[in-house]
């Protein structure tokens, strides 16, 4: 049994990212603790490689996969026999969009030592085919109605990965943390309920939002824009798979013992999504500058100089549409109007998203400043960032980026979005935070001429910058060292590890 | 199977009690055509051998009919469902040149697989000449034959060319055996049975070959119908082994009647049942047009109206009309079969005496009546149920078809003639039961097992 067992949707160790830098950096640095990883994923990729150099520390990894349809093959339909108070269950739980605790629903249908049938018997039954029927009939009439072969497989598709976590082999740990509500959420729900064990939640972005944010763009099964009844049952399944995770995010801040997240905004919008304020606590992100130290023995050669009497702007982050490159590379045409001084690096993966990274070396050609953009591809950052003069970020959405500490660790002033908690890393987060200054200028996204504009308010101002920079320091050493990171994560677990035992 | 069907629906709705007419005349010939005609034939043909062959060679003659059909029958039915899941597939994709190559194919393997089992048999048959024999395993490969072709004719257009070979061939076979028999005696008659029998076959084989344009004879993927619908064989295998099992039982056993070699019969049972089978081609004619095509529109429907977003209330609309469209077929067909059957089975003395048959058939006569009155439902039923992939369900039914008519119909041969019959009569009401709860189930259920049937997967 490990210590502690930590929930992963989507991240660590095969995708890179905020969440799963964080959750390397924290097991890298507490190597007397036992972890075991769930990894959840929607498809088994078989060319999938880990990202990170898992720890020894890290005992067992697990995978789940959401959308991996293995059943169904050898299930016939049919009437399970269930009595009135076990459909009760069912429809009062997670699977009919209620948002009642689980347990009632683990113990009678899931739980290997007390359910009544198989779940996949139970997902082909036609006990809960006749609460999906009821369900539909109650809630539309004749004339609201939507097709009911979308209702029938909206209702498959969202509850058949909530199945797969419901029906999963959890491994025993003393303590369970996920890095996010959703799916992972619900998992540290279910081992709450088997295990009776303290369960911890981070969240760096507010899962809920962010797939609300992706609901409404996608792009579903009614195209036609006269339709206005479609564009109505569009937005009545939008809505379904929106409150299904809505549930998912109460399930978990309901059933965690104590919630972090990186900054204030995000513990607001928790709340608003009905967290208890009384459990959040704030976590920032840290790091460790050390790790961005260029040690004596490394070849000189891969240690990037800059031009001599230019001002080096960064860019650091991969090139895709949320971190909105092309405002970016506008207003970099408008800095070179009034200032030719300057060369810029963006640095990051250009591989994630083809399209877009040809659409934005189209754009660097248009506006003629292939003399000034570079785009540099995945770079070891710290042979960077002691050559950088203004960091920028243009981001459309952020959590806590990682990047602007590391930049704040080298005095580097930072441009930034007003998004997620660029303005708190800014300005500072509360009024002891707030009297260091600021270090950088925040805009609002989407405004090539205001980013242009702030950007060569510190092009033009060596002074500025040093300024800037020196709050950047003390900032960092005050606030954002990776150190207080794992103490407050390590505090966590003891606490939790002790009240239980 | 709905080919034909959907034809022969245009004859009624061309309106006018002419087209009425002519329509049910055309859906009996369709339906029970080929089998009337070759009964006819035989029945012709017998006699009129009568005075020239003396009895036992004229049992030997029809023993030799007999026992063609009844194999020839269970590889048909061995081979029918996928074959025509196959044709159906292909007709969808509205790619017919695999037709003549996988004819072809199968027609060589039957011609084989028949040569080699006849051949075996009848050497067993002291009795029968070389030409004799000959003329026989041609007549058992032809029979196969035509049953393989009329499964893939069931997707053709011109019918009428199916019974003017049906008529062509029955002609040649009577007036060749009345004339070769005259002068060859028993051989002549199976040689110009078998020749028209034969021509039969060559005539069915031609119209496939003019009816499905463009030839592809590399495709082996009819195949894999026969893996993946493997229940199907065998539904297709029970229900004909159910058909003749209690034949098979008075034949072999102590009411039969040894004619020569392997060759067994028992006259007054065979005669008794098919003349009760009889009774039931008018229902197979209103089944062809009223039940498939009606019913086939209905869940046609039903499935488009899915696949068009429909709610649940339309759907639901589309089930009952479907479950409208089995009750109206099934009620059409019972108002004239239960006439049919009751007055058959009122006047069974009548019918039997004006046949010339023993008083004693009688009992048996009004047994089978019954009988294939109850087996016509239950086919009826059963094919529904196919149309809702209740593939493991028919199974059952028919492998309890077959079981059942083998164990009660062998329980009744220790009782005396009056009860003979009984085991089938009982059987088929045994069957009728549990296909009738079947098919009440599933129409009740047809949204759940239609959605929750559904499997997950990859796709």
């Amino acid at each position: 049994m490990s210590d502690i067992c930590l929930l992963l949707e989507g991240t660590y160790p095969y995708i890179t990212g905020g969440v799963s830098s964080c959750v390397h950096q924290l097991i890298e640095e507490t190597p007397h603790i036992d972890y075991s990883i769930v990894y959840i994923g929607p498809k088994r990729d078989t060319e999938a490689k880990y990202k990170y150099k898992v720890p020894k520390n890290v005992k067992i990894i697990k995978e789940l996969y959401l959308f991996e349809y293995l059943i169904g093959q050898n299930y016939k339909p049919k009437s399970l026999g269930l009595n009135s108070i076990h459909i009760e269950t069912l429809k009062q739980s997670i699977l009919f969009g209620q948002k009642n605790s689980i347990g009632k629903l683990y113990t009678t249908f899931f739980d290997p030592n007390t359910r009544i049938c198989d779940p996949e018997e139970l997902f082909f039954s036609k006990e809960v085919w006749d609460i999906i029927e009821e369900e539909y009939n109650k809630t539309f009439n004749n004339i609201t109605a939507p097709s009911f072969i979308d209702f029938f497989y909206t209702w498959r598709f969202s509850n058949y990965p909530i199945f797969k976590i419901l029906s999963m082999d959890i491994p025993k740990a003393n303590i369970y943390h996920t890095m996010c509500t959703g799916y992972a959420g619900l998992l540290g729900c279910v081992a709450t309920e088997k295990f009776k064990k303290p369960f911890i939640l981070t969240e760096h972005g507010i899962y809920t939002h962010e797939r609300k944010i992706e609901i409404s763009q996608s792009q579903w099964l009614y195209t036609n824009k006269n339709d206005i009844m479609a564009k109505q049952q569009m937005s009545y399944f939008k809505n379904w798979w929106y409150q299904k995770f809505k549930i998912l995010g109460e399930l978990t801040y309901n059933y965690s013992d104590v919630i972090t997240t990186l900054y204030n905004g995000n513990k607001t919008k928790q709340i608003e999504l009905g967290a208890d304020k009384d459990k959040i606590r704030i976590i920032p992100n840290g790091i460790n500058p050390e790790k961005l130290k260029i040690h004596d023995d490394e070849k000189i050669d891969d240690i990037y100089t800059k031009p001599d009497g230019k001002v080096l702007i960064g860019l650091v982050g991969r090139v895709v549409p949320i971190k909105d490159i092309k405002t970016f590379i506008k207003s970099i045409s408008f800095i070179v109007q009034n200032n030719e001084n300057i060369q810029v690096l963006i640095m990051g993966p250009t591989d994630e998203d083809e399209d877009y990274y040809e659409e934005c070396l189209t754009l660097v050609k248009l506006l003629n400043l292939d003399e000034f953009i570079t785009f540099t591809g995945k770079v070891n950052l710290k042979y960077y960032y002691n050559q950088l003069d203004v960091i920028v970020l243009s981001s459309i959405s952020e959590g806590q980026p990682l990047v602007l500490l590391e930049a704040f660790a080298f005095k580097i002033p930072a441009v930034a979005t007003d998004v997620g908690s660029c303005t708190e890393l800014i300005h500072g987060s509360n009024t002891e935070d707030k009297a260091f200054g600021s270090c950088g200028i925040t805009i609002p996204f989407g405004m090539s001429d205001k980013l242009g504009m702030a950007i060569l308010s510190l092009v033009d101002d060596k002074k500025k910058r040093e300024t800037m920079g020196e709050v950047a320091y003390l900032r960092f050493m005050k606030y954002y060292q990776e150190k207080f990171t794992i103490n407050n994560y390590l505090k966590l677990y003891n606490k939790h590890l002790t009240s239980r035992l | 199977m709905a080919g034909i069907g959907f034809r022969l629906k245009n004859y009624f709705n061309d309106g006018g009690l002419l087209g009425s007419i002519q329509g049910t005349i055309y859906s009996i010939i369709i339906s029970s055509g080929p089998w009337l005609i070759s009964v006819l034939t035989i029945a012709l043909v017998s006699t009129s051998a009568q005075g020239e062959v003396g009895v036992d060679n004229l049992y030997i003659f029809k023993s030799m009919i007999c026992y063609s059909y009844a194999a020839s029958l269970l590889v048909f039915g061995a081979i029918e469902m996928p074959m025509t899941r196959y044709i159906a597939d292909q007709l969808y994709n509205k790619d017919y040149t695999t037709f003549k190559g996988v004819y072809l194919y199968l027609a060589t393997a039957m011609i084989i697989f028949g040569s080699i089992v006849s051949f075996i048999f009848y050497s067993y048959i002291d009795i029968l000449t070389v030409i004799d024999k000959i003329f026989a395993i041609a007549f058992f490969c032809s029979i196969m034959i035509v049953w393989l072709s009329m499964i893939f004719l069931s997707a053709a257009k011109n019918y009428h060319q199916i019974i003017i070979s049906f008529l062509v061939g029955g002609f040649v076979s009577f007036i060749g055996s009345i004339l070769l028999g005259k002068t060859y005696q028993l051989t002549g008659y199976i040689v110009g049975y078998s020749f028209g029998q034969i021509l039969i076959a060559i005539l069915l084989s031609l119209n496939i070959f003019n009816e499905f344009k463009g030839i592809d004879y590399s495709t082996f993927e009819f195949t894999r119908y026969f893996k993946k619908h493997s229940n199907l064989i065998f539904v297709g295998l029970f229900y004909y082994l159910g058909i003749w099992v209690d034949k098979f039982i008075f034949w072999f056993g102590s009411t039969g009647k040894q004619v020569t070699g392997l060759f067994y019969t028992n006259q007054y049972y065979d005669t008794a049942m098919f003349l009760a089978y009889l009774s039931i081609v008018p229902s197979l004619a209103i089944f062809l047009v009223q039940v498939e095509t009606n019913f086939y529109k209905k869940y046609l429907f039903y499935f488009k109206a899915i696949d068009r977003k429909q709610n649940l209330d339309i759907l639901n609309i589309n089930v009952q009309e479907i479950i409208d469209s089995v009750k109206s077929g099934i009620y059409n067909l019972l108002k004239i079969q239960i006439a049919v059957t009751l007055i058959s089975w009122y006047f069974a003395d009548q019918i039997i005496s004006y046949l010339y048959l023993p008083s004693m058939m009688v009992p048996m006569f009004q047994y089978g009546l019954l009988g294939a009155f109850l087996q016509v439902l239950c086919l009826i039923m059963n094919i529904i149920l196919l149309y809702f992939l209740s593939h493991n369900k028919v199974l059952l039914h028919y492998f309890i078809f077959f079981v059942s008519n083998m164990v009660f119909t062998y329980a009744i041969t220790f009782f005396d003639f009056r009860y003979q019959g009984l085991g089938y009569l009982m059987s088929t009401f045994l069957v009728f039961v549990l296909s009738f709860q079947a098919l009440n189930h599933k129409l009740k259920l047809i949204n759940f097992y239609t959605f929750m049937g559904q499997a997950i997967s990859e796709e």
